[in-house]
């Protein structure tokens, strides 16, 4: 037996060290586990800083006049795939996400939702106003989910038939 | 040497190498033979915290024409009270020796130190997935099938929606069938439309009424929000104060009930 074959402390702290990175690396398992089953978006729109469209105010006014969203909340994130985003806050303080076919200038979806429900509205692609969403082909639904700054915008398509 | 007391004399021995190994003025690197027998105490120590070797009792001085280095060949096993002036170690001292022992049992062996970091990344996992279970949101009420046929008010209200401006619910082909329990008398009611869409829909049979409806494509999340939406009433939704919104999470075997009261009262 020599010096080397001696236990303490050497071999203690080299285990240790190796119980550390490998509960190091379950944690970023777990943590890349997680982080990829969750759904990604397909693009997330960040405010514009355009001004309000002017239609919008009498829109809200005359399609949801019981959500009484207030107009000096309003605040716009682009257009995606032919539809124009606005955030606002409405009477109750619960936030509200409006979206509006450019192309018809219709009001194609609202809804609010009180914190700490998240805030999720579904436009299908054959709503009024519009044949299938701009520049994507096929038949289905945008689910936008307000965040704090941005919204997440999921397309979600019908499987081609056949 | 003192023979009637031969566990003392070890344990000192035992020390002072300890010392001379781990104290702040260490110098048994340039003394071989002490680092041999400081691995030998150790070793005994370890294997056996009441078991002692004769080279525990007997230092090599007492073993003569032996060398420096003293062979053990047989095993004396100590059955004494610990005498409190050679329990030198203190308390501390002899957890982390404990400790140390059962860290080294569950990692002598490569199978043992595989079954060892298993069993911790198992470990590991299960609280990441209970810490995870503790902090989702929990439903308010869980709803469970009640119906499979659509009876006539569920069928009227398909109806009334099939003539809003958009193919809602596509009638030609309805199929599935799901109605759930009553939440504040409101039924959440399941079912796939002519197009493949799997559509919610929460009907209020005092009036009757609908609300919430929403279709979405297969695989996708499906829920129903009854107030927050264009076409809500401007009455209190379930007792709520008005703006709630009450979100019916369509689950499959069952539906989860959330409950969002609204902030605050609009004037």
């Amino acid at each position: 037996m020599d010096a080397a074959s001696m236990e303490h402390p050497v071999p203690r702290w080299s285990r240790l060290y190796w119980a550390g990175a490998a509960l190091v690396l379950a944690g970023g398992i777990v943590t890349t586990t997680l982080l990829l089953s969750a759904p990604r978006p397909d693009a997330t729109l960040h405010p514009s800083g355009a001004a309000v469209d002017n239609r919008l105010p009498e829109l809200l006014l005359r399609g949801a006049p019981l959500l009484k969203i207030e107009v000096s909340t309003l605040r716009g994130y682009g257009s995606y795939l032919g539809l124009e985003i606005y955030s606002g806050v409405n009477a109750f303080d619960s936030p509200c996400l409006v979206a509006m076919h450019r192309a018809s200038g219709n009001l194609s979806d609202v809804r609010c939702a009180p914190a700490p429900a998240d805030l999720m509205m579904d436009v299908a692609s054959s709503r009024d106003g519009f044949e299938g969403f701009e520049g994507r082909a096929g038949d289905g639904i945008i689910r936008f989910v307000l965040r704090d700054d941005t919204v997440d915008a999921y397309v979600y398509l019908m499987p081609e038939a056949g | 040497m003192d023979p009637s007391s031969p566990r003392s004399d070890a344990q000192r021995e035992l020390d002072e190498l300890r010392r001379r190994a781990y104290g702040p003025h260490a110098d048994i690197q340039s003394d071989p033979a002490a680092q041999v027998r400081l691995a030998e105490l150790e070793a005994a120590r370890t294997a056996s915290p009441r078991a002692l070797t004769d080279t525990d009792v007997r230092t090599p001085a007492a073993a003569p024409n032996s060398g420096s280095v003293a062979h053990p060949t047989r095993t004396r096993f100590i059955d004494e009270v610990p005498d409190p002036a050679t329990s030198i170690a203190p308390v501390a001292e002899s957890r982390i020796g404990s400790m140390w022992s059962t860290w080294r049992r569950f990692t002598a062996t490569r199978v043992r130190r595989y079954s060892f970091i298993a069993g911790v990344l198992a470990v590991l996992l299960a609280a990441v997935f209970t810490v995870a279970s503790i902090l989702r949101p929990h439903p308010d009420a869980t709803l469970h099938p009640i119906a499979d046929d659509a009876d006539s008010d569920v069928l009227t209200m398909l109806e009334f929606l099939s003539t809003l401006e958009f193919p809602w619910g596509e009638a030609a082909g309805q199929s599935s069938f799901r109605g759930y329990q009553q939440y504040r008398g409101f039924e959440p009611w399941f079912f796939v439309d002519g197009r493949g869409y799997r559509c919610f829909m929460i009907i209020d049979r005092s009036g009757p009424f609908v609300d919430g409806a929403n279709c979405v494509p297969p695989g996708v999340d499906l829920f129903a929000d009854v107030g927050g939406q264009t076409h809500s009433g401007d009455d209190a939704v379930m007792g709520l104060p008005k703006g709630s919104v009450v979100r019916f999470h369509y689950r499959g075997d069952s539906v989860d009930v959330f409950l969002y009261p609204a902030s605050s009262e609009a004037e």
